[in-house]
């Protein structure tokens, strides 16, 4: 199982797209602050940059899932060694190792913060933290029982649009509660969290079961 | 020791290798007790088939061309001078067969036909 | 031990299905697995590996029970495995695929490897996606050798190459037989490929096994007989498998003990017998 891990972080590191993101993100929030120091604007645009790195790291671990179609990686990792139980397991470890990873930009965006004086205290930003990171778990925990269960390529697209739509509908929700740089309701931010949490976990175990008895070509 | 298949002779594979190595044996190209290759390396090595090999290697010990020790391998048995004999013998009778047949088919009588014989023997 | 051991295996697809197959695959054997595109090849090696779920049957593989999914993985980590597409990603180069192979495998050899990528030409700074098919086919056969696999399974592998090097790969197989506890199942269409090395050969035909035997003893008990019609209708029918009438004359497939002395038999090769097999059937 550690080599399907392995495999996904390679293929994420040697990704185009993720390369751009990992410098993109940082760069964003830099340019956005040093606009506003600039124009005399306060720092609240930057918040934007907050968002958009969990969202990009999301959808990034996600696209290992569309690689492995396409590449058809599903099916050859099936020749390996590896059970079916190990490819699931797999999967879901990858998208936390991308929390992880998610984690670390966000201390890079807190440097770049302090480094700006910015006025937001380090207790919001945790709550951002927690609040993205489960939302990428929402993610996963939608769309990898989807990709790993269903075959049927239009019916992947019309959920896949649909998972867009909703994660679309989490972060304006998120948003809306975001005034100044504060959360205003942590309580249902910390709600939040907990439900994406759960079905994080229900969604792994569902995997699991479900994917034993595919037939994956 | 050179072995030649022919896949297009239409004998089969197993009688060509056990042809040959039978008359390597019995011209002394291949000495007494001198191993043989094994099963496997003489098929992979022609590439062919094992179970042919195996085959071929089955009737050379069968008539008493060859020997096996297990785990060692296929040797050539002791020149015997009978089994060649009795190997030239059936030789004859098969041509003898043939012979018969073709005098046959042109009408030779018996007598006509040993009379082309004892020419022929003459001559030599 | 045998290599592979099947018993009635059966899937059903919604126009197809994989008709109740027993075969054996005999330890230090090779197999050809023959059968004209849609014939089931790809579904049964598919149901051999677990890539998709039999409705019944079973399979033991190098001794191992494949319906466990534990077993299957152990028996696994012996098998060397080449389907007709490589998933490999597209983004990885040598280095990447040696470390995620090295961590896969229990038994990874990455010199025997290296080596395989020297043997067979391949680049080893080049993505695996920008490979050409040809390549991409090698490079599986290079990552399937290099685990001290002991069973071979290939579907199509050699397909999308060239014949000098599906020359060169047939040598590769061969030369992995010469260990007796080395086996292969190679299943194709492209029948001469394999009509040399095979010791056994299995006819598929629409999801049915047709026959399976040593590929010897088919080439002699079958023969292609050159007559005319009235000779061949003088025959024993039964002995006939198939036949073709033409203006000049019959040929057919036929057992060659049917045949009379005096009328030559010429030896026919796996592909025919398999063709006129198939056209009997149908």
């Amino acid at each position: 199982m550690s080599g399907l891990i392995k495999k996904d972080i390679y293929e994420a590191c040697r990704s185009g797209a993720n390369k751009l993101l990992t410098i993109i993100t940082p760069c964003i929030i830099a340019i956005t602050m040093l606009l506003g120091e600039i124009l005399g604007r306060d720092h609240s645009v930057s918040m934007v940059g907050l968002f958009f790195s969990p969202l990009m790291v999301g959808i990034g671990c996600l696209g290992s899932t569309t690689s492995d179609s396409v590449s058809r990686w599903n099916v050859y990792s099936m020749t390996t060694p590896c059970s079916r139980s190990d490819i699931v397991n797999a999967k879901y470890i990858f998208s936390l190792i991308c929390q992880l990873y998610n984690m670390a930009l966000h201390g890079l965006i807190l440097l770049l913060l302090y480094i700006f004086d910015t006025p937001v205290s380090a207790s919001d930003l945790t709550w951002f933290l927690m609040m993205t990171v489960s939302s990428t778990m929402l993610l996963a925990a939608v769309f990898f029982p989807i990709n790993l269960l269903i075959r049927d390529r239009t019916a992947k697209s019309v959920l896949g649009a649909l998972i867009g739509g909703i994660a679309g509908s989490v972060y304006s929700i998120v948003m809306t509660n975001v005034i100044d740089g504060e959360i205003v309701d942590r309580k249902a931010a910390l709600i939040m969290t907990a439900v994406f949490a759960v079905m994080f976990i229900l969604s792994w175990i569902i995997s699991l079961n479900a994917f034993k008895n595919r037939d994956v070509v | 020791m050179n072995i030649f298949i022919d896949n297009k002779s239409g004998a089969p594979i197993y009688d060509q290798i056990y042809g040959q190595i039978k008359s390597l044996i019995i011209s002394g190209a291949l000495k007494e007790d001198e191993a043989l290759p094994s099963i496997r390396n003489l098929a992979k090595d022609l590439r062919i088939s094992v179970v042919t090999t195996k085959r071929a290697y089955d009737e050379l010990e069968k008539e008493g061309f060859i020997y096996t020790i297990a785990a060692k391998g296929c040797f050539v048995a002791p020149k015997n001078v009978e089994l060649i004999r009795e190997a030239n013998l059936r030789k004859i009778e098969e041509l003898m067969g043939e012979i018969t047949k073709l005098a046959a088919s042109c009408g030779l009588s018996r007598k006509e036909l040993i009379e082309m014989f004892e020419y022929l023997s003459e001559e030599d | 031990m045998d290599a592979i051991e099947i018993s009635g295996l059966t899937k059903s697809y919604k126009d197809f299905k994989l008709d109740n197959v027993s075969l054996t695959l005999p330890g230090g054997c090779i197999m050809g697995l023959i059968g004209e595109n849609g014939a089931g090849k790809s579904t049964l090696i598919n149901l051999i590996l677990g890539i998709s779920r039999a409705e019944s049957g079973s399979v033991k593989l190098l001794g191992r029970n494949a319906m466990n999914d534990n077993d299957l993985k152990l028996a696994k980590e012996d098998i060397g495995v080449v389907l007709d597409n490589v998933g490999l990603p597209l983004s990885f180069k040598a280095k990447h695929i040696n470390d995620v192979m090295d961590t896969i495998y229990k038994n990874w050899d990455e010199q025997e490897f290296y080596g395989y990528l020297k043997r067979f030409d391949l680049p080893e700074n080049k993505a695996f996606g920008k490979l050409s098919n040809g390549m991409k086919m090698k490079m599986g056969i290079a990552i399937a050798l290099s685990h001290k696999a002991k069973l071979l399974i290939l579907d199509e592998a050699t397909n999308g190459l060239d014949p000098v090097i599906r020359d060169e790969i047939t040598d590769v197989f061969n030369e992995f037989t010469r260990d007796e506890s080395h086996s292969i199942l190679i299943s194709s269409h492209i029948v001469s490929d394999l009509e040399k090395i095979c010791d056994y050969v299995a006819f598929l035909h629409k999801g049915k096994l047709m026959l399976c035997e040593e590929k010897d003893i088919l080439l002699e008990q079958y023969g292609i007989l050159q007559c005319s019609e009235q000779q061949l209708e003088e025959l024993d029918h039964k002995s006939v498998i198939g036949k073709k009438l033409g203006r000049y004359g019959a040929q057919a497939l036929i057992k060659r003990s049917a045949v009379p002395k005096g009328l030559t038999v010429s030896p026919v090769t796996i592909e025919e017998l398999f063709v006129y097999m198939i056209k009997e059937e149908q």
